[in-house]
């Protein structure tokens, strides 16, 4: 005989009853001798079966299964490397220390306005900190300054380049400066001995103005630009990223040197070098103040040397243009008319 | 390293970061149930030797199936069913070899052995004189149809409710659990061969 609560047996003994289906049973159980031996056994055999069912396994398969693993293509992906964690933390925490310092470290703009002028000069990191100074600025001049011969003129514009230097004028007093350069002074003579000494000093030319030292002065030359002032420069300034080095040149002799020896030569009576020395003066400083003068020596160095006229091409107030092509005895009507122009009396 | 960072995981856990490429993750998941994995196989088929290579079987199927895992599917319940599905297949085999050995005459006995397995006589004498129970029900395990002994072992071994079963073999619940009594049923004959107490017990109830 058979009960009819048998079909819970195997639910029961496996835990598979709910809390009131398995209340009822135990109650059933306790009543029926079937169901409770039916357990018992089930049980029992379960206990013999378990150690049986409990064995270790052979390493066999866990040894196939990693040469497996090896032998697959590595899908290992960076992010899933044992190192990135411990790398992700570290360079996550530096960039917060850095923005940590540049944020709490850095006044704010209203504050740093008010405290102090200085940030506002530092803003312009395209301005170079030390300005040229007033040589150096004069080398960077327009090249028609630097065509024309070096007077004490230079001097007291460099005087003035400082106070541009110290940014105490401003652009157009600089452009007016570069456009309209003073006048030098009437003489050699009329220079006190300070000045003098200073003009002997500073060469005619300069032939270290190379582009390197142009590019220092980068500002100067920017702003010429601007100023449309920096016609010529182009052709002084070399590459700055090979900056040729200062030729050693021969200084030229000055002013006064040449005027002084051209003097002694004419007082000499030595018309050859006269002429000539009075020549390089005039085509060295033709906008001078004492040129007519040397324009005079050099034709009475003319006369005396009975040779054709050498100024033709020369700004002599009209006169001989191309007189020394004339035939030879028209030439001397020609001097006289150059002398006469020139209030030099003619030598008959 | 990485073992100490999954060993705390979940399997579904694990079979992922194997998805994502860590081999080692699956080594660990498979390190979980390989005891489960092995007693199943070890009392699925009787041979220790076959039983181990379908152990290896199973890894490299596990192996081989391990991209194509949902994470809607318990880990658990995949891996059992991969390894039922190779016993069974292997059951199978074995059958078919086991029906042609039975056929023919064994020894010098003229009975077919079948007729010996099926023969309770000489078997349950040396049965009761043996009184060796653990070999008697281990035994009767071994001589449980398939469909039978692979419900009670994966209720047993594997711990799986009679629900992921009847999943995992196509069967209902109570089909399972009607195969499930059976099995319990011939172990319990089993274990009143060897302790007569039970078996006096068990005959009373019957004459009931």
């Amino acid at each position: 005989m058979s009960c009819a609560q048998k079909e819970r047996v195997v639910d029961s003994l496996y835990g598979e009853l709910s809390d009131v289906a398995r209340a009822e049973f135990d109650a059933h159980v306790a009543t029926c001798d079937s169901c409770r031996k039916e357990l018992e056994v089930f049980g029992r055999a379960r206990a013999l079966v378990r150690p049986m069912l409990d064995q270790a396994a052979p390493a066999s398969a866990m040894q196939r299964l990693r040469a497996e693993i090896q032998k697959q293509p590595s899908k290992t992906r960076w992010w899933s490397l044992p190192w990135l964690l411990p790398a992700l933390s570290t360079a996550g925490l530096a960039l917060l220390l850095l923005v940590m310092r540049t944020t709490l470290l850095k006044p704010h703009p209203l504050v740093r306005m008010e405290s102090s002028p200085e940030p506002l000069q530092v803003s312009v990191p395209v301005v170079p900190a030390a300005k040229p100074e007033a040589p150096k600025v004069a080398q960077t001049a327009p090249p028609e300054r630097q065509r024309q011969p070096t007077t004490v003129g230079d001097i007291e514009g460099a005087d003035k380049l400082d106070n541009f230097a110290d940014g105490k004028r401003g652009k157009k007093e600089k452009a007016q400066h570069w456009a309209d350069p003073p006048k030098s002074p009437a003489s050699f003579a009329d220079m006190d001995s300070r000045t003098k000494k200073i003009a002997q000093s500073v060469p005619l030319e300069f032939p270290h103005t190379t582009g390197a030292e142009l590019s220092k002065h980068a500002l100067d030359v920017d702003e010429l630009k601007e100023l449309g002032l920096s016609e010529g420069l182009k052709a002084d300034r070399a590459p700055v990223t090979t900056p040729a080095p200062a030729m050693a040149q021969p200084p030229l002799p000055s002013e006064n040197q040449l005027v002084e020896k051209a003097s002694r030569a004419f007082a000499d009576g030595k018309w050859q070098e006269a002429r000539a020395l009075y020549r390089e003066l005039l085509l060295r400083f033709p906008a001078h103040r004492s040129a007519p003068m040397w324009k005079q020596r050099i034709a009475q160095a003319d006369v005396q040397l009975r040779s054709p006229p050498t100024l033709a091409d020369e700004p002599t107030g009209g006169g001989g243009a191309g007189g020394w092509a004339r035939p030879a005895k028209k030439a001397r009507t020609v001097d006289a008319e150059k002398n006469q122009l020139q209030n030099v009396p003619s030598k008959k | 390293m990485r073992v100490l960072f999954f060993v705390n995981r979940s399997d579904e856990a694990l079979l992922i970061a194997y998805q994502k490429g860590e081999g080692q993750a699956l080594c660990l998941l498979m390190q979980r149930y390989e005891k489960r994995l092995w007693n199943f196989v070890r009392r699925f088929v009787a041979d220790h030797a076959t039983a181990e290579d379908l152990l290896q079987d199973v890894f490299v199927r596990v192996l081989r199936n391990a991209n194509e895992w949902q994470p809607r599917a318990k880990v658990s319940t995949w891996l059992f069913t991969i390894a039922r599905n190779l016993c069974t297949d292997q059951a199978r085999r074995m059958s078919v070899r086991k029906a042609r050995s039975l056929d023919e005459n064994s020894g010098d006995d003229e009975r077919p052995l079948g007729e010996k397995i099926a023969s309770h006589d000489g078997g349950a004498e040396e049965a009761l004189l043996r009184r060796e129970s653990s070999t008697e029900i281990e035994a009767a395990l071994g001589q449980l149809p398939d469909e039978q002994r692979e419900v009670f072992l994966m209720r047993e071994v594997l711990d799986m409710s009679f629900a992921e079963i009847a999943a995992a073999v196509g069967a209902s619940e109570p089909t399972v659990k009607s195969r499930m009594r059976y099995a319990l049923e011939k172990l319990r004959d089993a274990l009143t061969v060897a302790e007569p107490v039970v078996a006096q017990a068990s005959e009373s109830e019957k004459r009931l």
